[in-house]
């Protein structure tokens, strides 16, 4: 039950392709979420599997039936969206209430009060159902949009970004309920974001979308310690993705990375020189995620890059330390203690185990 | 360069209290935040400051000037909002000569000036270029520009990232921190995100309400909050709260939750600064940081329950344990083994409690 598949899914707006050829499958249970920048063709995506866009070209299938023609009350979907627009004359009871009584739905009272009551007991708004909109906070709001699409039960949830104009520590706190929810129902879903933490969080799967293409599908780790192309390495994880871009040297044996101007070598990790093949004297860029650079102030030996301190800048739980490396800045996770100087003389060491390589032209990784 | 003072600051709108006789001393060259939610009257103490609004009682202070009655133009401070407004028919050169000349300062010196903040906000390559034609990072750089150029005596900022694209914003945090600390120009940043205040203050003022509930450094206000509201608004995720009673258990103090009857040792560090509150019932706080999960019974487990829900966010992972219905969260590892429905056992860092009077709110433990 629940089980959505895209085919080749295409959108054309006029002369500008929104998305091209798309395809992946939604298990039944599985929340996928579709991850991408503004513009990047998820809502489209999400509409076409709605039935609010006609698909261009390609198919989809909600169970197993081909629902490119169905209306979206014949799909057995419910969608939630960015601004949760309740009724303001009605109460939050009536709210949720709504979409049972329309005509098509013909849910019987008693069945609805019991939804209602479900529905409202997992947000926890149980207290609020006498409540109109205007007397409800932001968060409380935000609860009963999401309600009125959970009581609908139907075989797959799609969710537009249903987090977007909500406060930090409320997002948050609703994106943890929301997964515990989702849990609790194990119900098919599809969720678009351009916040890659909330991908990280509910996705089982994430789809990246660049531009209306599929970039990567993978679990929240395939896609965080393998990203298929520099795309991919910059969209999640913050601070972002560390790139250097480097020329690879053999000296007699031992191959090595070096920067542009000369001041950083770094050999080629084992896991890399496998499946890097005959590429000496070529630019390549080397990648790596911060949390994976460590500062050291000795000038020992290893995979080390020399630069000056640009910024430190504390978190909470951590600190982020910018080095300038000649023409790029390196950033590095570290104790949140950190005392350091700008302009301070430091060394960074790059875990080679992490090291990614990818080829400059193509932005499609190489190694490991 | 100034020091800063503001004594017994009042703003009233009418019959609305905005700003209720605060005081606050700023030092010179110090980066100063002035956090809160919207509505607690940090807006109105900056524009006040600025000279743009005008002040209902009190005074304030740079160095030993009275400023109260000090036009905005006299009081010589730069001020950088949201917008950054750059003149769209001038080139980026001429957008930072623009302050300079609108002084009367000579061309030779004009020129040094703009080539050095150029280099220091890595303009070089776009001094050409007009504002629609650079990117949004190399406008804001340039707004920065216009404000550091002049060296006025303060900087100040009204929320400047409010409406910045993450990317972006994480950048400009960067550049914004760096430029106060290679100028030390005393810097007053008004802004409701704790996480960029947490980030870039030398000392933090939190208001709510138009009151100062606390000043200090980041330090001190993340590990000694003065009272709930501010325990509660600084930190992501935030403080977990337990209501207990203290109870001896065999000749140890320990807290007693009033719910589940699980158990926090009171350690004797805190115990001597608590005195007579041992008597009521008081409001334990843990951070996120400070509570290790097992899904294996430990001798010094103090609190268990089961998974509610674990989100793995890449550097690291937030646990979230239902304890008796309440839901707890807990910074961990980003790889947790614990599936919805598990058994977890919680071990709190007592050291690092925080403990506080439901009643009154305050920090039992501040002096």
């Amino acid at each position: 039950m629940g089980e959505v598949v895209l085919r080749d899914v295409r959108k054309r707006y006029g002369d500008f392709e929104a998305v091209r050829g798309v395809g992946f499958n939604v298990g039944e249970g599985e929340c996928v979420v579709i991850l991408g920048p503004s513009g990047a063709g998820k809502t489209s995506i999400l509409k076409m599997v709605a039935g609010l866009e006609e698909v261009t070209a390609g198919e989809i299938y909600i169970d197993g039936r081909l629902v490119n023609n169905l209306e979206p009350h014949e799909r057995d979907v419910a969608m939630t969206f960015e601004t949760y627009a309740l009724y303001p004359q009605f109460s939050v009871y009536d709210n949720l209430a709504f979409p049972l009584r329309a005509p098509r739905h013909k849910v019987p009272e008693v069945e609805i009060a019991e939804r209602v009551a479900r529905v409202s007991g997992m947000l926890g708004i149980g207290g609020l159902l006498d409540r109109l909109p205007a007397q409800l906070s932001q968060g409380q709001k935000q609860r009963v949009g999401l309600g009125r699409t959970l009581v609908r039960e139907p075989s797959v949830f799609l969710f537009d970004e249903p987090l977007a104009h909500v406060d930090a520590k409320i997002r948050n706190r609703m994106r943890m309920e929301i997964k515990g929810i989702q849990q609790q129902l194990g119900c098919t879903s599809v969720f678009v974001t351009h916040d890659y933490v909330e991908a990280l969080a509910l996705g089982s799967r994430i789809a990246v979308l660049n531009k209306g293409e599929l970039q990567q599908i993978g679990t929240p780790r395939d896609v965080f310690e393998s990203p298929a192309n520099e795309f991919v390495a910059r969209i999640v994880g913050d601070p972002p993705f560390n790139f250097m871009l480097c020329t690879l040297v053999s000296d007699g044996g031992a191959r090595t990375f070096v920067t542009e101007d000369g001041l950083c070598k770094i050999p080629v990790p084992m896991e890399v020189e496998r499946k890097i093949g005959d590429r000496t004297g070529q630019h390549l860029k080397l990648g790596i995620r911060p949390m994976y650079v460590t500062p050291t102030f000795s000038a020992q030996e290893g995979p080390l890059v020399r630069g000056s301190v640009y910024v430190f800048e504390r978190r909470e739980t951590r600190g982020i330390l910018t080095v300038r490396v000649g023409e790029t800045r390196l950033t590095a996770m570290t104790d949140p203690d950190l005392k350091v100087q700008i302009d301070q003389a430091i060394c960074l060491r790059l875990d080679p185990d992490r090291i990614r390589v990818f080829d400059p032209e193509s932005t499609q990784v190489i190694a490991p | 360069m100034s020091t800063i003072a503001l004594r017994s600051l009042w703003k009233k709108y009418g019959k609305v209290e905005a700003v209720k006789g605060i005081n606050l001393q700023i030092q010179d060259g110090e980066f100063f935040c002035i956090l809160g939610p919207s509505g607690c009257g940090k807006t109105s103490t900056m524009r006040m400051i600025a000279g743009i609004e005008s002040i209902t009682a009190g005074e304030i202070w740079f160095d030993n000037q009275l400023v109260n009655d000090l036009a905005p133009v006299k009081r010589d401070v730069a001020m950088a909002f949201e917008t950054y407004a750059l003149y769209p028919p001038l080139t980026v050169k001429e957008n930072l000569a623009f302050p300079l000349e609108a002084r009367g300062e000579p061309k030779a010196r004009i020129n040094e000036r703009v080539e050095e903040v150029a280099k220091i906000l890595d303009l070089v390559d776009v001094l050409d270029q007009k504002p629609a034609q650079i990117s949004g990072g190399h406008q804001q750089r340039v707004s920065l520009g216009r404000c550091i150029i002049r060296k006025p005596r303060v900087f100040l900022f009204d929320e400047p990232l409010s409406h910045v694209d993450s990317e972006a914003r994480r950048k400009m945090r960067g550049e914004v921190k760096r430029l106060q600390q290679m100028f030390k120009t005393t810097s007053v940043y008004v802004t409701h995100d704790q996480s960029e205040a947490m980030a870039l203050a030398d000392r933090i003022s939190v208001m709510n309400l138009g009151e100062v509930q606390q000043t200090g450094t980041p330090n001190e206000i993340y590990h000694h909050p003065h009272n709930l509201f501010v325990a509660d608004f600084i930190g992501e995720p935030p403080f977990n709260f337990f209501d207990c009673s203290v109870v001896s258990d065999g000749g140890q103090l320990a807290f007693r939750t009033q719910v589940g009857n699980h158990r926090i040792l009171v350690p004797n560090t805190i115990k001597e600064r608590m005195g007579d509150s041992l008597d009521r019932v008081l409001r334990v706080g843990v951070r996120p940081m400070y509570i290790t999960p097992s899904l294996v019974e430990q001798e010094d487990s103090q609190i268990h329950g089961t998974v509610y829900v674990f989100e793995g966010l890449g550097e690291e992972g937030v646990l979230t344990v239902d304890v008796d219905g309440s839901l707890i969260r807990i910074l961990t590892e980003p790889d947790f083994e614990g599936k919805p429905g598990d058994r977890v056992w919680l071990n709190v860092d007592s050291s690092r409690i925080q403990v506080f009077d439901p009643k009154t709110t305050n920090n039992v433990l501040s002096c």
